[in-house]
């Protein structure tokens, strides 16, 4: 990849990481942290890495920098299982979109991100099964897990409302 | 056993099987209206994963066609596409890497850039010296009759180096430059200095050192007016509703000053924008600040850069107005 192929990848695909961490962890400071982190690491590697690929590089680098973060963080605090009731309890959705992103961040972390990069980005099974390690079955079966659960959050958000 | 080896047997010696059918076929076949609910929400899963051939998506419609129950679950499943947020990376400037020729354009324009804010500086913050140079007060005073003015001065010198007639007119103040010496004679004296009597037009401004100060001379002054009334200073703010407009909006959206004013705008506060505007825009490093004197006067101007750094001296005004 050459500097202006590097360039024009920032221009194109920095959002798009961006909005998919984001969303995934819900914090504007680390998802900035991770995008820089991860264009820091592309650029390290733009000799080596073609730029018809950089795209998916990219989100499989920050997904796998935000999976490490999930984890250390998980080692040290222990983070606490999500409240369903807390989702259930909040009145203040103002869009189904909204619902649909809060009841996103009930899910497994591979449900969330396998939904993520499919609705954000319309990725095929191979290109999410590429990013997260995860076959092709194993990512459409996460998928369907992941809708699965966010229609009976929905279901649970109209029965209260 | 390989296939090869059964190949080897005769017809004679291989199982024939025996002519039956299964009498309940038709109990085992199932129309679409039957589809298990569990293959529904699947079906409708791969639907909105566009996953489905045209004769399953057929087969899921007729489905739902015939069962209402099913269209919600459906139509729920529908429901779950996520819409992403028009959220956009604000950082991006800080991600692009230059290429050398690029470089070399930054390099040249923060050059080009900071003597441009020296520029402006040098340009803006010394006007020419209109005043009697010295730290003075501006006095306007006005005479009230036609009488002839006593004033008590340091020596028999002219009493000022210049004044300015002003005539008065509603939102507007109209300057002349008056002689810059206006004859005077001395009509008596006191201890130590002379008085001095000296006609003046009805109505004028003078700029008198405050009563007591020093002249640049080092004389000393007291000024003893007969038929003088002070009046207000009147400002020297002859700017129009535009530039007043422009000033506050520059202070405002430019500056960002929490509480801002028409108040005219120095040229070190359009420097400052400028060298932070260019910080914005190009991802620059570049500094401009101001030093101030003990009484508050700016001495010196501070720019700094990656590339270039140095210290402006300021010439000191006269003119406070």
């Amino acid at each position: 990849m050459t500097v202006k192929e590097y360039n024009r990848a920032v221009d194109e695909y920095a959002d798009a990481v961006y909005r998919f961490i984001r969303a995934d962890l819900r914090d504007d400071e680390r998802a900035n942290d991770i995008v820089q982190d991860s264009f820091e690491k592309l650029w390290r590697h733009v000799s080596e890495i073609n730029f018809t690929v950089a795209k998916s590089w990219l989100f499989s680098t920050a997904y796998h920098t935000m999976i490490d973060i999930i984890r250390k963080e998980k080692r040290i605090t222990g983070l606490a299982e999500s409240d369903e009731n807390d989702l259930l309890t909040d009145s203040h959705y103002t869009d189904l979109n909204e619902i649909l992103h809060n009841a996103l961040n009930r899910l497994p972390e591979q449900q969330r991100s396998a939904v993520l990069l499919r609705d954000y980005e319309g990725y095929s099974y191979k290109e999410i099964g590429d990013i997260t390690g995860m076959s092709e079955a194993q990512v459409k079966i996460t998928i369907y897990r992941g809708r699965m659960a966010l229609r009976s959050f929905i279901g649970k958000i109209e029965t209260v409302i | 056993m390989k296939e090869e080896e059964t190949d080897n047997f005769s017809p004679e010696h291989r199982l024939k099987p025996a002519d039956l059918s299964f009498s309940g076929k038709a109990r085992l076949k199932r129309s679409v209206s039957e589809l298990p609910l569990s293959q529904v929400e699947y079906l409708s899963a791969a639907f909105l994963e566009n996953d489905l051939s045209a004769v399953e998506a057929a087969e899921l419609e007729e489905n739902l066609k015939q069962n209402s129950a099913n269209r919600q679950i459906f139509n729920s499943i529908q429901l779950t596409r996520l819409k992403a947020p028009a959220v956009t990376y604000k950082y991006k400037s800080s991600l692009r890497k230059l290429s050398a020729g690029q470089r070399l354009f930054r390099i040249a324009a923060v050059s080009l850039s900071a003597a441009a804010s020296i520029g402006l500086l040098i340009l803006f913050a010394l006007p020419s010296t209109r005043l009697i140079s010295g730290k003075k007060t501006v006095t306007e005073v006005q005479i009230t009759d036609s009488a002839p003015v006593t004033l008590l001065i340091a020596s028999n010198e002219p009493i000022m180096g210049s004044s300015r007639q002003i005539i008065p007119r509603p939102g507007r103040v109209q300057e002349e430059v008056l002689p810059t010496s206006i004859p005077t004679e001395v009509t008596g004296s006191t201890e130590d200095s002379p008085v001095v009597s000296v006609d003046l037009p009805s109505s004028f401004a003078v700029h008198v050192p405050e009563p007591g100060a020093v002249t640049k001379e080092g004389s000393r002054v007291i000024l003893l007016a007969s038929g003088i009334r002070p009046v207000p200073l009147i400002t020297n703010d002859d700017r129009g509703p535009v530039r007043k407009f422009i000033a506050a909006t520059f202070r405002e959206k430019i500056l960002r000053e929490d509480h801002f004013t028409d108040e005219k705008l120095r040229p070190y506060e359009v420097a400052k924008a400028g060298v932070e505007g260019f910080n914005r825009l190009f991802d620059w490093e570049m500094q401009i600040t101001e030093n101030l004197d003990e009484s508050g006067a700016v001495s010196s101007v501070n720019f700094s850069s990656t590339l270039l750094s140095f210290n402006a001296p300021v010439k000191k005004t006269v003119d406070r107005e």
